[in-house]
């Protein structure tokens, strides 16, 4: 019942968040008073101001005069686009809608066309069958293609590079550019966030502020790789910050449920008596909420309990924080790096405008206080056509 | 009685897929514009080679009877020796070769492990695939191998010769040394001999047990090459590189009608199979199929090119 | 393989070897407890080695399935896709409102005709089981994502629904009963009906099976809609245990499965299989894992370890037979 209550009140936020989008795009040309955060969807633009910052004098949206300037040199436009995460997956999917949101504005602002195609490999980790895709938008002269791989970042500078010469754009997301060298970096720009400060970091933050800085933690990790050490590393940052808090077992649950679950299970019945679980991503955190369940221990209620945390910022996230089967997550901010993502190409191939080399987006610890904001910026993403595929 | 049949069918045993492959090219030259550049064609043979060459040790493995699962792992780990060693400064040449000893060695302990201890080859390579991706994981715990991209040693996998991409100048070398191998030594007939009947094979005096190592090494060495060619292309070695690759090598040396049952290969059906898998993924990303169908349409290839194979070498049979 | 001409006495022989098989599984599997009970604690509790006799069932019922499909000569690479869609079909229909009965009788139906198309492919088109299950294993997963546009399923669990994975009879977790049942259920198919002989036989020798006046076509259809079955009753065990089907779900099972059956002593060249060292191969490749976890080696390790133990056991069971011998 509470339940169901909810999920209306997040429907009606997400039907007055896309209308308040709607007109504040419509009526922007005749109301150039608007204030550019709430012209562009508000959360967002964090990020790209700062980022995206005009080499010559200051813009907004909105400004009619801009607007026509923009409209002027790019209306009738087709731009190519490419999408290319490491899987197909729910994750993928509200930030592949965040980029659908930008485009529709984009569209409607200015009247440029996009097409955008969307590949993904089978295997998580089959990086040269992204590297194959790649190449292959490269031939077929695609405009800028989206890539985010666990693929190894030397090993994809190469195709970022042969793309590049042939005249196709990289442009990076969900990638942490924390870990390498900025001026490496062979892609036009990473829109993406800090995996170590904006994430690992956070739920490390997180237990010692819950926990009183006391207490035995259990680590689930993802597979190997750019991700997880990087998380890892924003976690043990913080944790180390404790000498109260100690981390008492390890193990991969390979980013799912089933694996994370298993993973669970047997580190409780050697450690009964943790008290916070950290699941590098939701699936697998989810897999551990059962595993404490399914041997009776009790979950977080506030006050005691094992307290349970993951990320990503998945709608099944939200809804079982709200139901008390996730005590949190966090949002690494998936709409706004699809739709950061999307403007830093417009704004750069485009127009012309220059852009930083590594972009990242806000992201939020989310639990039972704040989980509304984050989860009707998702809805409002989610409820965006898919109509460039 | 089976025997004989193979044998005389044998010439016109890749007719049947052959036709399936360049109905496929045919079609995707039609239905695509950017099918028939060059840089697609040359990017098509590259992306085929890596599964092709594993394919060929597979074919051998198979026609004994056997099965390889642990070339993946082996393709990951022996790229990642040659990478380590040119990293720290060794020689490209000793890089190499230290890579391709090592897939051998692999290959050399499933060999003895399978003869020896009597264990059935799945298992042995199932586990061997599971050991190696360990050590594999233990030597990428600081991340990936990389630091190794000194030009002469990417240039095997960037380089062109009379535009060929080089690893598809170096398969088409190894292809011939190994079609020779596979047909005109004694080699080659006792390992179709073993996988056809190895108890007639044993009695007739063949030394099984050699043979079968040497096919394993064989296996784990092509996997190498593979595998350094690999890290060349993509400058470095992670945990998970060559995941994947048995099924495929697997599918390619089966669609290109060597028997899962032993006793029947094809060197020329391993490429056309490869080529196969390499067309079909490559038309799906110049054709934009959606993303969600994809796997359904390579399964249905698969099925309609292996039926289409079947349906013909029965027809030629016959005749 | 299957030119191998088993004779009758080299099936008798066949069959004492495999008891040894199964003497040397148990003397490792207690081995094994004995070395750990010293070195965790918690690891020779009731509550962890339920555990993971849990944990275990899902492969162990893919297994059973797969024993017959490798008495055959055969092999089944589709068992985890078999598996995603039967959970799936069983955990769209409750998110529908569909009452229990029919979600999971169409689950299983799922499966076996999966399974069924599998072995129409194998007898009617001539396709290579390996090729054949492939195939269906590739478009099975592609089904899996456009079914729920990579999004999983979830919210359909119901009371009884969460029974089948959760719920428990006499202390004993509900899949465990599931398994143990299915166990004496096909251990009676295997070893006291035709159709289990004719799988023996078939396996054995094709050609005299054929000629001894067995419909092969018909029983091979049968036996991998069998492993269909299991694969569905698994599936539907498992959307309920983790009350999501991800598109993914199952990946990478198959092997498992296979090594499961291998490890208990069934012959992969076909014409032998043993369903209770299925079981046991099963709940090796979990105890190793529980061990590994219990014992907190590190990841990277646990990989190489867990392929070693694997050829430890095998190995050991072969020299073991050898020394007798001598």
């Amino acid at each position: 019942m509470k339940k169901r209550h909810f999920k209306v009140a997040g429907l009606v936020l997400a039907v007055l968040m896309v209308m308040t989008v709607a007109l504040a795009g419509c009526g922007n040309v005749d109301n150039p008073a608007e204030t550019p955060a709430a012209s562009d969807g508000g959360v967002g633009d964090t990020g790209t101001t700062a980022a995206v910052s005009a080499a010559d004098g200051t813009w907004q949206w909105g400004d009619p005069a801009w607007e026509a300037a923009v409209r002027a040199k790019v209306e009738g436009k087709t731009f190519k686009i490419g999408f290319t995460p490491p899987a197909a997956s729910e994750f993928y999917d509200i930030i592949m809608h965040g980029a659908y949101t930008m485009m529709d504005e984009l569209h409607d602002r200015f009247g440029v066309n996009f097409e955008f195609e969307f590949v993904a490999p089978s295997e998580h980790d089959a990086v040269e069958s992204q590297v194959s895709t790649i190449e292959n938008w490269a031939t077929k002269e695609f405009d800028a293609v989206l890539v985010c791989t666990a693929g190894d970042f030397d090993s994809m500078n190469a195709v970022y590079e042969k793309a590049t010469a042939a005249g196709t754009a990289v442009y990076l997301f969900n990638m942490p550019a924390e870990l390498w060298d900025v001026d490496t970096i062979k892609a036009t720009s990473v829109i993406s966030y800090d995996n170590a400060r904006q994430s690992g970091y956070l739920v490390g933050q997180y237990a010692a502020e819950k926990l009183n800085g006391e207490g035995k933690i259990l680590f689930i990790s993802g597979n190997d790789g750019h991700w997880t050490t990087s998380r890892r590393e924003g976690f043990m940052e913080a944790v180390s910050e404790y000498p109260g808090l100690t981390i008492v077992g390890e193990q991969r649950g390979e980013y799912v449920r089933d694996s994370g679950m298993a993973a669970a299970e047997n580190l409780l019945q050697a450690n009964p008596d943790v008290s916070f679980i950290y699941g590098e991503n939701e699936e697998m955190a989810q897999g551990a909420v059962q595993a404490v369940q399914a041997m009776g221990l009790k979950m977080w209620d506030g006050n005691e309990g094992i307290i349970v945390v993951g990320a990503d910022g998945l709608k099944s996230g939200f809804e079982q924080i709200r139901s008390g089967g996730l005590t949190a997550t966090v949002d690494v901010g998936s709409v706004d790096q699809g739709r950061e993502a999307i403007k830093a190409i417009f704004m750069h191939e485009l127009l012309g405008y220059s852009i930083d080399k590594v972009i990242n987006v806000p992201t939020i610890l989310v639990d039972k206080e704040n989980v509304d904001i984050p989860e009707a910026y998702v809805d409002w993403a989610l409820a965006a056509e898919e109509s460039y595929n | 009685m089976k025997k004989q049949a193979v044998a005389h069918t044998k010439k016109f045993d890749e007719l049947g897929i052959l036709i399936v492959m360049i109905a496929l090219f045919v079609f995707l030259a039609i239905a695509s514009p950017f099918f028939l550049k060059v840089e697609n064609i040359q990017n098509l043979l590259l992306q085929s080679v890596f599964v092709m060459l594993v394919g060929f040790g597979m074919m051998f493995v198979l026609t004994i009877g056997g099965i390889d699962l642990s070339v993946g792992s082996i393709l990951g780990y022996s790229g990642a020796v040659t990478g380590i060693i040119i990293a720290a400064g060794g020689n490209v040449f000793l890089g190499i070769l230290a890579g391709l000893g090592t897939g051998a060695a692999f290959g050399i302990i499933n060999g003895l492990l399978i003869t020896q201890l009597r264990i059935a080859p799945f298992l042995v390579t199932f586990a061997m695939s599971s050991v190696v991706r360990g050590i594999l994981l233990l030597s990428t715990t600081n991340g990936a191998v990389s630091g190794f991209a000194v030009p002469e040693f990417t240039y095997l996998a960037q380089g062109y010769i009379i535009g060929l991409p080089i690893p598809v100048f170096i398969t088409i070398i190894v292809f011939v040394i190994l079609l020779f191998l596979f047909k005109f030594t004694s080699f080659g007939r006792n390992v179709t001999a073993i996988g056809s009947n190895r108890e007639v094979a044993f009695l007739s005096g063949v030394s099984c047990n050699k043979i079968t190592v040497g096919v394993y090494m064989l296996s784990g060495l092509l996997a190498a090459l593979s595998g350094i060619l690999l890290a060349a292309r993509l400058t470095a070695v992670q945990s998970e590189m060559g995941g994947g690759y048995e099924m495929d090598a697997i599918a390619a040396a089966v669609i290109g009608g060597t028997s899962m049952a032993g006793g029947k290969g094809s060197i020329i059906g391993a490429i056309i199979g490869a080529v196969i898998l390499g067309m079909i993924s490559n038309g799906l990303d110049l054709l934009s199929v959606n993303q969600f169908y994809r796997q359904i349409i390579v399964g249905a290839i698969i099925i309609i090119a292996v039926a289409l194979e079947r349906f013909t070498s029965l027809k030629t049979e016959r005749v | 393989m299957k030119n191998n001409e088993m004779t009758a006495p080299l099936a008798v022989k066949a069959k004492k070897k495999i008891d040894r098989q199964l003497l040397g599984l148990l003397i490792f599997v207690i081995i094994m407890m004995v070395v750990m009970s010293f070195l965790s604690p918690s690891f020779l509790s009731v509550s962890n080695l339920t555990n993971v006799f849990r944990q275990s069932v899902f492969i162990m019922l893919l297994g059973f399935g797969m024993t017959f499909v490798l008495t055959t000569g055969g092999i089944d690479l589709s068992v985890g896709v078999m598996l995603a869609l039967s959970g799936g079909m069983s955990g769209w229909l409750l998110s529908m409102n569909v009452n229990i009965v029919p979600a999971v009788i169409a689950g299983i139906l799922v499966g076996m005709l999966v399974g069924a198309g599998n072995g129409l492919m194998i007898t009617k088109l001539h396709i290579t089981p390996f090729i054949a299950t492939l195939a269906t294993m590739s478009i099975g997963r592609g089904v899996m994502y456009v079914w729920t546009n990579s999004i999983p399923f979830r919210n359909y669990m119901v009371g009884g629904f969460r029974f089948i994975g959760q719920g428990d009879i006499f202390g004993l977790q509900f899949p465990i009963v599931i398994a143990i049942v299915a166990f004496v259920i096909l251990q009676f198919v295997y070893r006291c009906t035709a159709f289990g002989r004719h799988v023996t036989a078939y396996g054995s020798n094709e050609e005299s099976a054929r000629v001894s006046g067995i419909n092969t076509d018909k029983l091979l259809i049968k036996v991998y809609a069998l492993s269909g079955l299991m694969a569905a009753i698994a599936g539907i065990t498992l959307a309920s245990r983790l009350e999501t089907v991800h598109p993914e779900m199952g990946k990478g099972y198959e092997l498992d499965a296979i090594a499961a059956a291998i490890i208990g002593g069934t012959s992969l060249s076909g014409g032998k299989g043993t369903l209770i060292g299925t079981v046991l191969g099963a709940f090796i490749i979990y105890l190793i894992s529980n061990a590994l976890n219990l014992l907190n080696v590190d990841p990277d390790w646990e990989t190489i370890v867990k392929g070693i133990i694997i050829l430890i056991v095998v190995a050991v069971e072969f020299l073991s037979h050898r020394n007798k011998k001598d």
